[in-house]
């Protein structure tokens, strides 16, 4: 959640810049969260931060400290699953299990833990300090098993994350000088040229951007459950599932935060995301330039994906190669990533090899070239939004990312299911186009997931797929699909379905 | 802006007048090309697909499907003014036959590929099975290499270098999916 949410919070204006990055210092000696961190830092209250998550994930919260839990609740989750993913089963009620998690953007873990318990998962927000002490307090001490090591509230070091934490760094450094040469690069395309360091510190010069006022957007109830007191209060309280929890005193807070979209007349690539969309009018434009850049790493984990989902043996290899990464790439992918498929290795070690002597080069291929080709796309439009493809083949994310990068929009290219659930923690796409026949998980249960999920419920899915029967059609209905478009297809019918679903 | 043309299934490219290009003619040429590319790719990236679900069930389909897509292909050289269908295939089928020879098997017939030949010695083959396999395999990998010469005259059509290598790049990752689904075929 690491980059997701120093963006949103620089995004809201919560936090500054240089706070995140304070904050993540502290995040790599302690492994804790970003949230976690801010918050011992002082940047943050508490109660600040778990009220801007619920608001933006539309999850109630959760005061978990006088909390009590039933020993069966906890026997749902098991101990190190907990610990890892700093969350705790709080209560079940009928076959919905209500669990306190302190990264609510995962969508995959919401799915994993549902498979585990074979409950219905219904999230909610709590501290991860809250969860830690209750993990200790519940669960116990956690030491030695696993061969991790323990912080002594239960919870082990987030190896996995770490990676995500130095990509924070590198950005939060690397966002200042980059954002300068992209407003550079934006300006030397506006008739009126600027100079690069005055197009980034003075936007409204060299980048024109309009602000529109729209009318106030409601935000998503807030639910604090307040379990101070007796902790055994008589309210009820409904969450987002429909579930009814009673045995809690809800304290509803409703609050509406004015919102503004930014359209970006000119330049700034990709800045119609849904999280620079969504700038509160607290944001400076230094924060709006920092958020417009804040994607890039996902160019150099494009060149470890590459087009090697062709076989099993590449997907084993983009596996390894991307393990704790998202799976997610912009394309284009290139002949150079591709270069393996058409010189199949004749043995797994080949494809490895050859896929990490490729990608390597790729990747720093793409990434010196990020700038470059937002300023020397040739025919590229204004950003229109992104569409997400999922696609088994390497040449269908190909064509329809040059459809619809012709058109303006940025495209997001996964080659499964999996891939794509992992992406959508990290991006919002304006409309996910899904293939059916897709590895591991058809792009039926993907859709289902998707729309089952309150963060991705709403993003438009249109089916793919070289099936044209009514069947087909009717269990992409019934899956929450939005359209089906049949393969082969024509560059109309992809652009047709953007123009429809990307507001 | 370039647009792409929203095309429908019966004509699904323009053919500009050839020659004396302006910029602007240039520019709109590249986009029909490319949105009939769109669909040409698509069709393609289908075939592949129906290659790896089927090709080692019925392996002498893979051939006739091979030879489909090389005439979409030389049909699209064709109707977008890019050379003359029929002598770009002619010049594919050589380019093949000097680098494999069985590929010699495969003609031009009024103007398309013919793999009824290949076809029918597959069904009548006596010869050891190891051969056949072999043989078999080395004609479909040099149809893919058709395929790619007639790839290489579109992206040739271009007039923006910079399209003509985002095209070029597309057509390696099509060329490779296919190359692959048909590696896979036992023949």
């Amino acid at each position: 959640m690491g980059l997701q949410l120093a963006k949103l919070l620089v995004g809201e204006g919560l936090v500054s810049v240089d706070q995140v990055r304070e904050a993540v210092e502290l995040q790599r000696n302690s492994g804790h969260g970003l949230g976690d961190s801010l918050v011992t830092l002082g940047h943050i209250t508490e109660t600040d931060f778990l009220g801007f998550l619920g608001k933006y994930y539309g999850m109630p919260v959760m005061d978990l400290d006088s909390r009590s839990i039933e020993p069966e609740v906890l026997k749902l989750i098991p101990q190190g699953t907990a610990a890892e993913e700093s969350l705790i089963p709080v209560s079940l009620v009928g076959a919905d299990l209500i669990v306190a998690v302190s990264d609510p953007s995962n969508i995959l873990l919401m799915d994993d833990l549902g498979f585990i318990t074979g409950k219905h998962i219904v999230p909610v927000i709590a501290s991860e300090r809250a969860i830690s002490a209750k993990i200790g307090e519940y669960y116990g001490e956690i030491q030695g098993s696993s061969g991790r090591e323990s912080d002594g509230a239960g919870r082990l070091p987030r190896a996995a994350k770490l990676r995500s934490i130095d990509e924070i760094i590198r950005e939060l450094e690397e966002y200042t000088n980059d954002n300068r040469e992209f407003a550079s690069a934006v300006a030397e395309e506006s008739p009126a040229e600027t100079d690069a360091n005055e197009a980034a510190e003075a936007p409204p010069e060299s980048v024109e951007i309009e602000i529109i006022e729209e009318e106030s957007v409601p935000v998503t109830d807030n639910a604090v459950f307040d379990l101070t007191g007796s902790g055994q209060g008589n309210g009820e309280i409904e969450f987002p599932g429909g579930s009814d929890v009673s045995g809690f005193t809800a304290q509803v807070e409703q609050s509406e935060t004015p919102e503004i979209e930014s359209r970006i007349e000119e330049g700034v690539d990709g800045a119609r995301e849904r999280d620079t969309e969504e700038l509160s009018p607290l944001n400076s434009p230094e924060n709006f330039a920092a958020l417009a850049d804040i994607d890039k790493p996902a160019e150099a984990e494009s060149a470890h994906e590459g087009a090697s989902s062709v076989t099993g043996e590449h997907d084993k290899a983009r596996a390894e190669d991307s393990s704790g990464e998202n799976g997610l790439y912009p394309v284009p992918e290139t002949a150079e990533q591709n270069q393996h498929i058409n010189n199949t290795p004749d043995t797994k070690e080949d494809t490895l090899a050859a896929s990490e002597s490729e990608t390597e080069a790729a990747a720093a291929k793409s990434a010196s070239s990020g700038v470059e080709k937002a300023r020397n796309g040739a025919g590229v439009k204004l950003p229109k939004g992104s569409v997400l493809i999922v696609d088994h083949s390497p040449t269908i994310r190909r064509v329809v990312a040059l459809a619809l990068e012709r058109e303006g929009y940025k495209v997001y290219a996964a080659g499964d299911g999996m891939q794509a659930l992992a992406a959508l923690k990290d991006i919002t796409p304006g409309l996910i186009l899904v293939d059916i026949n897709l590895p591991h998980m058809d792009g039926y249960q993907l859709c289902k997931v998707i729309k089952g999920h309150g963060l991705t419920k709403d993003i438009p899915v249109v089916m793919l797929s070289g099936k044209v029967g009514m069947m087909d059609k009717v269990k992409g209905k019934m899956a929450g699909a939005s359209d089906y478009i049949a393969k082969p297809f024509a560059a109309g019918d992809i652009i047709g379905a953007a123009e429809k679903y990307v507001s | 802006m370039r647009k792409f043309f929203v095309v429908d299934g019966e004509v699904e490219y323009s053919h500009p007048e050839a020659g004396g290009q302006g910029p602007a003619e240039g520019s709109a040429n590249d986009s029909a090309i490319e949105s009939g590319l769109v669909l040409l790719l698509s069709e393609i990236a289908r075939h592949a697909e129906e290659i790896n679900e089927s090709g080692n069930r019925n392996p002498v389909e893979v051939i006739g499907v091979l030879a489909d897509v090389i005439n979409r292909a030389a049909e699209f050289v064709a109707a977008a003014g890019i050379e003359k269908g029929g002598r770009v295939l002619g010049e594919a089928v050589s380019k093949s036959s000097a680098a494999v020879s069985e590929a010699g098997l495969l003609h031009v017939d009024n103007g398309r590929l013919s793999a009824q030949t290949v076809i029918n010695l597959y069904k009548g083959w006596s010869g050891p099975k190891n051969e056949k396999s072999l043989v078999f395999g080395r004609i479909a990998a040099s149809m893919v290499g058709m395929l790619e010469f007639l790839f290489g005259s579109i992206a040739s059509a271009f007039s923006s270098e910079k399209v003509a290598d985002e095209w070029s790049d597309a057509f390696a990752i099509c060329s490779g999916e296919l190359s692959y689904a048909v590696k896979n075929v036992k023949f």
